[in-house]
């Protein structure tokens, strides 16, 4: 049996250790390990998305990266965004504008979007789908999507 | 579907990571982005012993003018070239390709020497590596040796790279002036595999006559095909659209693609034509606002 | 609420109540369940198609560190009673499908062996190291030929591959036929695909030894069905076993049956006392889920010199895989595809014929509108009527639509329809896509060798169906639905429902009506479900049934409810109950609002003060209801969408899409909206994308997401949407809706392409439509 080996990160702001063998995902360790289930699995083969997170700013698939490749970064997942009971203005236009039906991607795209807003925070909505056309949704048809994303947008630039 | 187990080493030093490469010999594998290795290994069709991981690498990553020539670390992520000026300058088409790679979630991790040291068929840097004559630098057990983008791909997914060899930099050749390119590729969805792409740049001397031209096409062979006989036809002429008419026929009686379950070779064949014309009309269009 | 009277919620686009959980990742899907002592399963498939099992040495997988057991098919299947389908109906055959292949595979993923080890990594390391020793036989693949007298037979007991036949007339054929001044003939093929929703299948057993309860997690869209089923099969009671399945992430008809991992991992979890999880990845999806679609249709159509429809001749050879899928047989969708192939037109004359047979490819299941071919059929029928006799096709769909005069009206499918609006709808999407203005468009852009396309499609939804309907079928099948209703002692309600949503809404859709019937606003009420032990007993969410049967349920409870509390309050306010209104949380004597009491207080006062009831009224406030449903409920839409397309790469960019559904009363649009917008993204996806190809040894080729393209953000349009909403006579005015978006796409879509190169001569007769099947079609390349 392969040594398990230390990492120590950091996820949405907060230290956390662990002892891993080499081959476990990043997504299982956050999931499983660190009990951060908001995070999905969808396919784990780096296409549906739904395991976006934020590794050092960056948008990433998290079933492609070994857990052990993360020693030493900062990394941000869904459970992140609101801060305490507030949410982010992301997931208050998600949730007003009927972006999610199932909510099994939803994470991911949250993810997504957060990590594109932040690089272009007025996007055309041709932008908004062209960042989103990484993220696979099954249920909503991308409209209310699209939608909620333009809502984010407005309501970050005019968030003091 | 989990990985099969494997031993793991993520050296700080280039010089490391060839010990344990060589040492590992077809048992090792490199990590870089893992975009393309990891979806196979989880799929278990890729079960290496050692995964030596380049990530701690940090001298790898740049993007560098040398007397006019781009040198790019392997490392680079592929994100870094996509919003570099300094690439935008030197090497439009490099540039312009780019971001047909995937999604932005692949980007961020996939490197530039990662995917031309992939060799897959479909890929677009590859192509624009062999148009351009672009030169790989490879460091080994027994040291550094520099190979043409041309002879670098050998079939599907098969290089020169030894047990123990890493590709370290790529060099892309000074951009000439009064040049204008285009890269333009057919996929079933934006980010999927292309089912043909072109790469073109074309370049006007004093006159307004083509020098130099670059056509390689991805996707329609087990390797870059740049068509020679191809570039042939236009040397030396005029811009024109009755010209590009004839090159991209001959584009396609050149090329010998395969059928897969998302294209037959007749359609690639067909749409290879398609795409090499409406290139050579775009990058004539751009070689000409330098006139 | 503080405005003198409250707005109506039903009918408002509420946001979801639902929604908090979800976006902040604290849903409860089932790979979220842990629990202490939790082991892990992975399962050892079948790499061929058609084999029988020489061997299986499991000695090695055994020795893995962290292995507790590895079990074969001959373990488990003296445990359980057989898992069949069929054989109910004349001709019927059975299919009985072992819970692990036994002496052979019939597909590739066939589940040969499984693995229980402390996590998944190791199970599958464990797997790897089972030896079966195989003999390959030769693959049943074209379904075209499965049936043949030479072809290899898949199920001894079944003598060969037929599966299923049948034959119904309704009218006069062969006259019809005589009359025709012109007659149609066609051959459509629609193709293979999958459901895909984006949570794979899963459960997470775990056995009580003591109490003798199993309890399951499960993605399932039926948690006391799956129950039921677990039940029979296990041979447990079903008090005994308990399904919760809180936050399912999209089903689509794909977990809507009982499937063999789930007995297995049952068994396991009851063999080894511990909790055993298994999580399908999406290799497995792709391939041993359910499938869907996969058919031949043949039609004749008699036709007048005016475009009427006179009769209609149809066949359909239905793919159904290797196995059927429990319970459902598998002949019920190629059924219902000749039931509704007439569609919103008239017709007297059908006859149509239906042919099931078995291949080596995954099993057929239903897939949101598992009918679907139908409405591709007729509408493209209609397109190629319309080119037969010289007529614009939306004059030859207005001439053939059903209208209001005509209502009820008998289908020769067996179907009657009535409260249906065709024709409106046509006319009302028209409208909103100002159809003569596109159509001069399309002029123009043909003049500058750009290839625009119209096309309809327009269909009638069934939904909603009721226990009378199964009983016509020899289905033993509730069609009703339950609903719960408790008001808390705090004034709080709580709806426990038996339908079970993976995406639909029903947390805020149900608490929008029982607020508006208890007169209590929407924040005091919570909506629960996916429990068999805390929600009365229901069928689940599947077949657009939920808004009709649940909302009705949902009515009934709460006008119940209403009238319990109004009485009280008439009693504590020694008024009359007709004279009571409920506003803000308080009921108070219309024109005397000194006289009121709070709800709260009714509420503590029915649990904590019972004589101050009334006398012969028992305390507590919990109503649980039922409502059976009219046999169908219809629904129905037509859609329009325009298409560009390059004719040198074969590839097609959407313009413009509208839908106008007809839904009856509709309890949120923007969940309604969503709906018809995921369908369709299901529907485009269908045509142009997916598909799920098995090559001539019945390997599935696109068994991963990098081979089977699902539609992104950059492929589906926006839809735009005309809502026309003509009440149902059931209980609320709904009528069901949700499987319209892909019944309206595909035609809509495919018809527009076709527009699109009718200066080629193109029929769009097979699908997917590859840019590579669109060069072919223009006659570019295959010449």
């Amino acid at each position: 049996m392969i040594k398990k080996r230390a990492i120590a990160l950091k996820v949405n702001g907060k230290r956390y250790q662990g002892m891993v063998e080499p081959r476990r995902t990043l997504v299982d360790f956050l999931r499983e390990d660190l009990k951060l289930t908001g995070t999905h699995i969808g396919c784990e083969h780096g296409v549906c998305g739904a395991c976006s997170i934020l590794l050092n700013g960056a948008a990433v698939r998290s079933c492609l990266l070994f857990a052990i490749q993360a020693d030493g970064m900062e990394l941000m997942s869904v459970e992140g965004l609101a801060q305490g009971t507030q949410l982010h203005p992301i997931q208050e236009a998600f949730w007003e504008n009927h972006g999610l039906q199932c909510g099994f991607c939803t994470p991911g795209i949250l993810m997504t979007v957060h990590a594109f807003l932040n690089e272009n925070p007025a996007p055309s909505d041709d932008e908004i789908r062209l960042a989103l056309s990484g993220n696979l949704c099954r249920c909503t048809g991308y409209q209310g999507i699209v939608k909620s994303v333009r809502v984010a947008a407005n309501k970050l630039a005019t968030r003091t | 579907m989990k990985p099969a187990a494997f031993e793991y080493v993520a050296p700080r030093s280039l010089r490391k990571a060839i010990q344990a490469l060589a040492q590992a010999g077809d048992e090792g594998k490199i990590l870089a982005g893992g975009q393309s290795l990891v979806p196979m290994m989880a799929l278990r069709l890729a079960r290496p012993k050692l995964l030596v991981d380049i990530n701690r690498i940090q001298k790898l990553a740049y993007i560098r003018k040398r007397n006019g020539a781009l040198h790019i670390g392997a490392l680079t992520r592929q994100r870094e070239v996509e919003r570099s000026d300094l690439v935008r300058s030197a090497c439009p088409l490099l540039y312009e390709a780019v971001p047909f790679i995937g999604h932005t979630h692949i980007r961020n991790r996939g490197t530039i020497g990662g995917t031309l040291a992939h060799a897959d068929p479909a890929a677009e840097l590859p192509g624009v590596a062999v148009a351009l004559d672009a030169a790989l630098v490879l460091e080994g057990p027994r040291g550094e040796r520099t190979l043409r983008a041309e002879e670098f791909y050998l079939s599907h997914y098969a290089t020169p790279v030894e047990a123990g060899e890493i590709l370290k930099e790529v060099r892309f050749p000074p951009w000439p002036q009064r040049s204008g390119c285009s890269f333009l590729e057919v996929s079933r969805r934006h980010g999927d595999f292309a089912l043909a792409g072109v790469a073109v740049r074309l370049s006007l001397d004093p006159d307004g006559r083509l020098m130099d031209p670059r056509i390689t096409l991805i996707a329609v062979g087990a390797t870059p095909q740049r068509i020679a006989k191809a570039e042939d036809l236009l040397r030396g002429e005029m811009a024109g659209d009755r010209l590009f008419d004839e090159v991209a026929s001959q584009v396609s009686k050149e090329i010998e693609p395969e059928s897969d379950v998302h294209a037959s070779a007749e359609y690639k064949r067909h749409v290879a034509g398609v795409l090499t014309r409406r290139a050579l009309r775009l990058a004539s269009e751009r070689a000409r606002t330098f006139v | 609420m503080d405005e003198i009277s409250a707005p109506r919620l039903v009918g408002a686009r509420v946001k979801r109540l639902e929604d908090p959980r979800l976006i902040t990742g604290r849903g409860l899907f089932v790979d979220d369940v842990a629990l202490p002592h939790m082991v892990h399963a992975a399962f050892l498939r079948s790499p061929h198609a058609h084999a029988r099992i020489r061997s299986i040495d499991t000695r090695k997988a055994l020795e893995e560190p962290g292995v507790l057991a590895v079990r074969v098919g001959a373990d488990l299947v003296p445990r359980i009673n057989p898992i069949r389908v069929g054989g109910k109906l004349p001709g019927q055959k059975v299919i009985e499908s072992p819970p692990l292949a036994t002496d052979k595979v019939c597909f590739v993923g066939d589940p040969v062996a499984v693995v229980v080890a402390e996590d998944r990594y190791l199970a599958e390391d464990a797997a790897d190291l089972i030896a079966v020793e195989y003999e390959v036989l030769p693959a049943v693949v074209d379904y075209e030929k499965a049936a043949e007298t030479d072809a290899p037979v898949i199920h001894p007991s079944m003598g060969n591959n037929l599966y299923f036949q049948a034959q119904l007339e309704t009218g006069d054929v062969e006259q019809a036929f005589r009359e025709a001044e012109l007659v149609v003939r066609e051959t459509f093929r629609q193709h293979r695909y999958c459901h895909v929703p984006m949570e794979t299948r899963g459960i997470v057993a775990d056995w009580h030894e003591t109490s003798g309860v199993l309890t399951v997690w499960h993605s399932t869209q039926s948690p006391h069905l799956l129950a039921t089923y677990l039940s029979n099969i296990l041979r447990l009671p079903t008090d005994r076993i308990r399904v919760m399945a809180q936050d399912v992430g999209g089903g689509f008809g794909q977990k809507i049956n009982l499937y063999r991992e789930d007995v297995v991992v049952a068994l396991l979890a009851v063999e080894l006392g511990q909790p055993v999880k298994w999580i399908e990845d999406r290799r497995e999806n792709l391939c041993t889920a359910s499938q869907a679609r996969e058919e031949t249709v043949h039609v004749e159509a008699a036709v007048s010199k005016d475009g009427s429809l006179l009769g209609l001749k149809a066949h359909i050879i239905n793919d159904i895989g290797a196995y059927g899928l429990y319970p459902i047989p598998s002949e019920n969708w190629a059924s219902l595809v000749m039931a509704h192939l007439p569609g919103p037109y008239k017709l007297a004359n059908y006859r149509r014929e239906i042919t099931c047979v078995v291949t080596n490819k995954g099993s057929l299941g239903p897939y949101r509108a598992p009918f679907a071919v139908e409405s591709w059929v007729r509408e493209s029928l209609m397109d190629a009527i319309a080119k037969g006799v010289g007529l614009d096709p939306l004059e030859v769909r207005l001439r053939n639509c059903i209208r209001e005069e005509d209502l009820p009206y008998s289908s020769p499918g067996g179907l009657r329809y009535h409260e249906v609006t065709p024709l409106e709808t046509l006319e009302k999407v028209v409208e909103a896509a100002q159809y003569g203005r596109m159509r001069e468009e399309q002029q123009e852009a043909r003049k500058q060798g750009r290839y625009v396309g119209i096309g309809f499609g327009m269909f009638i939804e069934p939904t909603a169906h009721g226990s009378a309907y199964y009983a016509r079928r020899g289905r033993k099948m509730g069609g009703y639905e339950s609903a719960t209703v408790r008001i808390e002692p705090s004034g709080k309600v709580k709806v426990f429902v038996g339908v079970s949503p993976h995406g639909q809404g029903h947390e805020t859709t149900f608490a929008q009506i029982a607020a508006d019937e208890l007169g209590i606003p929407l924040e005091d009420i919570t909506v629960h479900h996916g429990d068999t032990y805390a929600d009365p007993f229901g069928t689940g969410t599947f077949a657009s049934r939920s808004a009709v049967i649940g909302g009705g349920a949902v009515i009934r409870a709460t006008r119940d409810m209403r009238d319990r509390v109004l009485r009280i309050a008439a009693h504590m306010l020694e008024a009359n109950a007709e004279d009571l209104e409920i506003r803000n949380r308080v009921i108070s004597v219309r024109g005397a609002p000194s006289k009121n009491v709070p709800y709260a207080t009714v509420a503590f006062t029915a649990y904590f003060d019972p004589t101050a009831l009334p006398q012969d009224m028992e305390a507590g406030l919990e109503v649980t209801r039922r409502y059976e449903p009219p046999p169908i409920t219809f629904s129905n839409g037509a859609h329009l969408a325009q298409v560009d397309v390059d004719v040198e790469t074969g590839q097609v960019r959407v313009l413009g899409y509208w839908a106008c559904e007809d839904c009856g009363v509709m309890i949120n649009p923007m969940v309604v909206e969503g709906q018809i917008q995921g369908g369709v993204a299901q529907g485009l996806g269908g045509l142009l994308l997916e598909h799920m190809y098995y090559n001539e040894d019945g390997q599935p080729l696109t068994g991963s997401f990098m081979n089977y393209l699902l539609p992104t953000a950059l492929d589906v349009p926006e839809v735009r949407f005309a809502h026309l909403e003509t009440p149902s006579s059931s209980l609320g005015g709904f009528k069901g809706m949700g499987e319209g978006g892909v019944l309206g796409a595909i035609p809509a879509l495919s018809n527009a392409i076709a527009d699109a190169l009718s200066p080629f001569g193109v029929k769009i007769r097979q699908q997917p439509l590859t840019p590579d099947r669109v060069l072919r079609l223009i006659g570019v390349i295959g010449r």
